[in-house]
């Protein structure tokens, strides 16, 4: 166990390291860092759907909330010009509080009846910024969202730079994944998984599962919140589609394939399947069907994802060891 | 004295009367059998106690404080724990973790002491594993702290229910059919298990088929049929009062 | 309000809801007796639609028989995904033969796009003609496609109730396990119900092809419709699909005529938000788990 918990640890490094180093490596390629940027975006999507996983429950608002964070940041710098700095923790605070308040009637709800629930929620989050033009300008959208600038003394930083977008992006969905991680490897993920696990028992123990669904929801959805509002600044643009059921649904891909169990899978899925989709993209509807295909065959084939595949191995070749002796 | 009083307690599902005007109390210390024919109301009846359902109409009062209302997770908070007839466990967690979780009442738990991991936070967490392998002793499961609960035999899954409540702490502990799919050997050892459980102090009520277990060990017997009660006594009395036969038709209770 | 107009309304919404209600039936069947969620529910509705396309429009063979065989195509098909992808994940976790629906989603969208192509598609109608009712136009068309809706209807609730294999579904979706005690054969149950759910979506989208037009997005609509049904209706409830089904139909009707179609998908979507936070089972539901 301590074994593996090692080689764990060291293939993190590994990849921190790789992603710190990437501009570098890539010579400042700005397809390349923009597929970086995007990795960080859909790792932060991933990991904070996960947090909700670890309860038991899939949320398909997830991308929903991404918007309301969002849309928090882009108005608040069209309108009133503030930077992302101040928008980034406003986008958290209005996601998050929307995630509370839905999430009081909503995690009534169980099993088909949540996901369907959440499902309607973030369908009437999409058709609300589309139906509002006046304020969320419609289908088309917000322009003009700029990138921060970081003005100390001595320091002189202008994020519409891809390289340092990248580093902004790296550093925060890095920061995401680290909170996530502390909750879940604390007394509260232990927790969540009780819940996930026996919600009857984790009652019956003296757990408040209401109070501890309700945090755990609005806390992910905060942090979706905050990729949102970094996504904005990046792109520049944004409207209701970026953030309807699909991007959920894909955010579940990344989940599913990479792994359900730990928080190795989401990064994991995320990471992969994101190369991939650039790789895919000159193949258009192809590329679709070929997340089906991949969805389907590791629920049948490899339930768990990617991230059992050592321990499969590992398996594997002891059995081979055996038969060999 | 009392410690739990139950009033004229009715629970009812659509036109399906679960319990009707049901009263008795337990004093404090005592072991509490609750018997009665299949579908005779047990089960709801602890439902009703612990939280998962909310009575239809009349009172439930612990330590003279009333209780119907309460959910669950505050029940247990004030000390009505139970265990499930159906084996329910955190199955795949280990068995040390189950006893973590089950800790959790007592654990001087908070969110951003959890998330920090505050010098605070890691001396409970040691205080709580403490605590709950002395459990796992107590209730002889040492041997499988690092085992998952899933794979565990089950008779121990059983003992590692009733550990997981013993963990929570509880004054009145409700016994849901515990000796159930149990050999003799392992019935045995839970009589004794709950016997010194009783010793520490626990008042316990016992829902129980095994007429052997319960005519051994209760204190006093409520006999439950139809959602109401029918006799209430010792064994001794029980044993040989006449609607308890009529109800049980005298099939399984001749044989204890 | 005048009058045509409200009557226009009232019988955009009878026509609606009944072919809703067959979408809807299809799921709910589904869920009642596998306890999974169809997510790609609408995608068969899209192919029964296409089926009967090819058959009358550009093969040019009788419109009524290729209701029929559009059915059976997509009987087969689904029993035949039941069987493949998710009899294997029967008795797992709800999330497993969700993904796997949404695969399907994704290959099945994507692939009717590829195949199909993006150009709106119409399926020439077999009926002419109509008559006035208090000043609207109701034209037969409409009038034979809400007649072969509840017809439809009917024939499955009475295959329900008077039929073996109707008696044995529902005694599955009651309780499976004792129905498999007594010796019903829950497999076939099982890909039965898929393909025949499956099947009343696909003669809902002929009906619907035939009224509006098709395209190989329009999947999507109809699950969106189909789990606002279920929720008003309860998961499992044919009768609630029904009421649902017409609910749903006059709220789209109505609020699309009076205000916008998105006004409709908000009021639709915050009425589920509503019904499901003081009843979290929906409104005729039972607790599934």
């Amino acid at each position: 166990m301590t074994e593996n918990t090692k080689v764990a640890a060291g293939v993190w490094l590994i990849a921190i390291a790789f992603a710190f180093l990437l501009p570098v490596i890539c010579s400042y390629d700005k397809y390349i860092l923009h597929v970086g940027i995007t990795i960080a975006f859909n790792i932060a999507l991933a990991t904070s759907m996960w947090l909700i996983w670890t309860l038991g429950f899939i949320s398909f608002a997830h991308a929903g909330f991404m918007g309301i964070g969002a849309y928090t940041s882009a108005l608040l710098f069209t309108g009133l010009g503030w930077s992302l700095w101040v928008n980034m923790w406003l986008a958290a605070a209005v996601a998050g509080l929307m995630a509370f308040v839905i999430s009081i009637p909503l995690m009534r709800t169980r099993a088909v009846y949540f996901f369907m629930a959440s499902w309607a929620v973030g369908e009437v989050i999409k058709r609300v910024f589309a139906y509002y033009r006046g304020i969320f300008g419609g289908w088309d959208g917000i322009f003009n969202i700029q990138p921060p600038k970081l003005v100390l003394p001595g320091l002189n930083i202008d994020f519409s730079s891809r390289v340092a977008y990248y580093y902004l992006a790296l550093v925060c969905c890095g920061l995401i994944v680290y909170v996530i991680h502390r909750i879940v490897r604390s007394r509260t993920g232990m927790i969540y998984w009780s819940i996930h696990e026996s919600e009857i028992l984790a009652q019956h123990v003296g757990i408040n599962v209401l109070k501890h669904k309700v945090i755990a929801f609005s806390t992910a959805c905060a942090l979706a919140g905050v990729t949102g509002a970094l996504y904005a600044h990046y792109h520049t643009y944004i409207n209701p589609k970026t953030f309807d059921i699909w991007q959920s649904e894909f955010s579940l891909v990344h989940i599913i394939v990479g792994g359900l169990n730990t928080l190795n899978g989401p990064v994991l899925g995320a990471t992969l399947l994101t190369v991939v989709d650039e790789l895919l993209r000159p193949t258009g509807w192809y590329r679709v069907i070929f997340f089906g295909v991949v969805v389907i065959l590791t629920v049948l084939f490899l339930p768990g994802g990617l991230e059992t595949v050592p321990a499969r191995l590992r398996a594997l070749v002891g059995k081979w060891r055996k038969r060999s002796d | 004295m009392q410690l739990l009083s139950i009033n004229s307690l009715n629970m009812q599902f659509g036109g399906l009367k679960a319990i009707n005007d049901l009263g008795f109390s337990v004093d404090q210390g005592e072991i509490r059998g609750l018997i009665g024919p299949n579908g005779a109301g047990k089960t709801t009846l602890f439902n009703v106690i612990s939280g998962v359902y909310k009575p239809s109409k009349g009172s439930i009062t612990f330590k003279g404080q009333e209780i119907g209302t309460l959910k669950p997770h505050r029940t247990t908070r004030l000390g009505i724990v139970r265990t499930f007839q159906s084996i329910t466990l955190f199955k795949n967690f280990t068995v040390l973790k189950n006893m973590m979780v089950g800790c959790h009442l007592h654990s001087n738990y908070s969110y951003w002491g959890a998330l920090l991991n505050t010098a605070k936070t890691r001396n409970s967490e040691k205080d709580n594993e403490r605590k709950a392998r002395e459990i796992l002793e107590f209730m002889g499961l040492t041997g499988y702290a690092d085992d998952l609960a899933a794979n565990l035999p089950h008779g121990h899954q059983r003992a590692l229910g009733v550990a997981i409540a013993m963990a929570a702490e509880p004054e009145l502990l409700l016994l849901d059919e515990p000796c159930t799919g149990m050999n003799t050997d392992e019935t045995e050892e839970m009589v004794g298990l709950i016997n010194k459980i009783r010793d520490r102090g626990v008042t316990i009520m016992l829902i129980e088929h095994d007429m052997k277990v319960v005519m051994g060990i209760c204190d006093k017997i409520t006999v439950i049929n139809f959602g109401t009660k029918i006799a209430e006594g010792t064994p001794a009395e029980i044993r040989k009062d006449e609607l308890v036969h009529e109800a049980y038709l005298g099939s399984d209770f001749d044989a204890a | 309000m005048a009058l045509d107009e409200l009557t226009q309304m009232t019988l955009t919404g009878i026509n609606l809801g009944l072919m809703y209600a067959l979408i809807a039936i299809g799921l709910t069947l589904i869920f009642g007796i596998m306890r999974i969620i169809q997510y790609a529910h609408g995608e068969f509705y899209m192919l029964g639609a296409y089926v009967l396309y090819y058959w009358a429009a550009v093969l040019k063979l009788p419109y009524w028989v290729g209701i029929i065989v559009s059915a059976a195509v997509i009987f087969v098909v689904g029993a035949a995904l039941q069987l493949l992808l998710f009899r294997p994940l029967h008795g797992k976790n709800i999330l497993y033969s969700l993904a796997v629906s949404m695969g399907l989603i994704f290959i099945i969208s994507s692939g009717g796009l590829l195949t199909f192509g993006t150009i709106v598609k119409g399926i020439p109608s077999v009926v002419t003609g109509g008559v006035m009712v208090f000043g609207a136009f109701y034209t037969y068309e409409r009038m034979v496609i809400s007649i072969v809706s509840a017809g439809l209807i009917l024939g499955l609730w009475y295959f329900l109730q008077r039929t073996t294999t109707g008696m044995a579904m529902r005694a599955v979706s009651q309780d499976p396990e004792v129905s498999s005690l007594q010796g019903i054969n829950t497999r076939r149950i099982h890909w039965i119900a898929f393909g025949m759910g499956s099947a009343m979506a696909a003669v809902a989208g002929c009906l619907m092809g035939t009224l509006l037009s098709i395209v190989p997005t329009m999947g999507f609509i109809a699950t969106v419709k189909a789990f606002m049904i279920v929720i008003l209706g309860g998961l499992g409830s044919v009768p609630g699909a029904l009421i649902g089904g017409l609910i749903i139909g006059f709220i789209d009707s109505f609020v699309t005529t009076l205000v916008s179609a998105d006004v409709a998908y908000i009021i639709g979507f915050a009425t589920i938000f509503v019904i499901l936070a003081f009843k979290p089972t929906g409104l005729f539901g039972q607790d599934w788990d």
